[in-house]
């Protein structure tokens, strides 16, 4: 694009220059002249590399180096940008990859363990089963889950709904979750369930009505 | 209606909208449909499985409704009305009210988890969002007890060392400062003398 401009730009001037210089119009005979010396030089004809007539101002251009292919392209580049040929692609290594510490797995970084979250998908499926949790009624309750040899009261524990399960507890799946660990090594057992509701909230839902 | 922020951190990729298509024209209509079924499935299940650009555009759509609920509550008509639309089955309207905003009032928002799936294709990105309190086992395992690596055996170890030598540059001191001022000799040996001559 500004290769064409140029070139039309450069012609602009030399037909200027040339009614100044008195040629005449392509096509018409030429009138006799009198090449006169001027201060500018022969603007009009200089010769260039190549040994043909061309004006000061075409010549400019040869020093300007533009963007040319040098040699040709193999069959190998030519194909691998074309089809994408996978083979000639050169190996990058991966190294977005990480094992998992529990179960020994690699998965990606920014995902989940494949193999442990395909046993917690698989469990959270028997427990949605067990608690009927298609079923349309009004009243949903907090659930908390109760493996074999864990049950103490049969209906609710402190408020919730009791959802036994009938397998052993997984290894896995732990007690008291959302716990940290802290520097004397003991579970913070504030979680979702310890905290109280909010101050703002507190005019809303006060402690005594059971929603 | 004032609108709290939603605290979740929003990529690049939600902040471009669902497009669902009727037949093959996409429409606003078709759109809201669409959230409004993925909605409905996250507040029955409380966790789903799904494309990411519709798990993370759904995230913010809950919280939303979310914080409006609590906020509000369910005497208020507009939030009333909001909860029944986005909640195609009605049982779930009960389920927000008595369930999820009683469970969320504690905290402060966000209300959700989003957790990348690995999946077979690289181009394709699954994400689970799941409602946070919910009674089914995590997704992200426990964080596990490090001190038992042998790396942080040794960095234990040098750490109580460092602190021993501290200590004992200490005390060190202040033997030296606290110590009684030693004699000169010929003081000493004139002690002695008297001494000597007294038993005498």
């Amino acid at each position: 694009m500004f290769r064409v401009k140029l070139d039309l730009a450069v012609r602009r001037v030399e037909a200027l220059l040339d009614i100044f210089m008195g040629k005449p119009f392509p096509g018409l005979p030429q009138l006799a002249t009198v090449e006169q010396p001027s201060a500018f030089g022969n603007l009009q004809s200089h010769p260039s590399s190549d040994g043909s007539q061309k004006s000061f101002l075409e010549s400019l251009k040869d020093g300007i180096f533009w963007g040319v292919p040098k040699k040709r392209k193999s069959w190998e580049k030519r194909h691998v940008k074309q089809f994408g040929l996978s083979y000639m692609r050169p190996w990058r290594p991966r190294t977005d990859l990480i094992t998992c510490l529990h179960c020994g797995n690699t998965h990606e970084a920014h995902t989940v363990c494949g193999a442990c979250y395909a046993k917690v998908k698989e469990e959270t499926a028997r427990i949605q089963a067990a608690m009927d949790i298609k079923a349309r009624v009004p009243d949903h309750q907090e659930v908390v889950v109760v493996y074999e040899g864990e049950a103490t009261d049969p209906t609710t524990i402190g408020g919730k709904k009791v959802i036994a399960m009938p397998t052993n507890r997984p290894s896995w799946f732990h007690d008291i979750l959302m716990t940290k660990i802290t520097p004397d090594n003991k579970p913070n057992t504030v979680g979702w369930e310890g905290q109280d509701i909010q101050e703002k909230y507190k005019h809303k839902y006060p402690p005594k009505k059971n929603y | 209606m004032s609108y709290d922020k939603i605290r979740t951190l929003v990529p690049p990729k939600a902040w471009k909208h669902i497009k669902a298509t009727w037949g093959t024209v996409p429409t606003y209509a078709m759109r809201l449909e669409k959230i409004r079924q993925m909605m409905t499935g996250l507040f029955r299940y409380e966790r789903i499985e799904c494309h990411d650009k519709y798990g993370l555009e759904i995230q913010q759509y809950t919280e939303l409704l979310l914080q409006e609920a609590i906020k509000y509550g369910p005497r208020h008509k507009p939030t009333m009305e909001t909860v029944d639309f986005y909640m195609i089955e009605k049982d779930l309207v009960h389920k927000t009210f008595k369930l999820f905003v009683p469970r969320f009032a504690r905290f402060e928002p966000p209300y959700t988890k989003i957790h990348f799936i690995p999946t077979q294709n690289r181009e394709i990105k699954r994400v689970l969002l799941e409602l946070k309190g919910n009674p089914f086992p995590p997704v992200e395992p426990r964080p596990l007890d490090r001190k038992g690596s042998l790396v942080n055996i040794l960095l234990a170890e040098a750490k109580r060392d460092y602190v021993r030598q501290k200590v004992k540059a200490e005390s060190a001191k202040e033997e030296s400062r606290d110590a009684p001022v030693e004699e000169p000799v010929e003081a000493t040996q004139a002690k002695e003398t008297t001494e000597a001559i007294k038993e005498e």
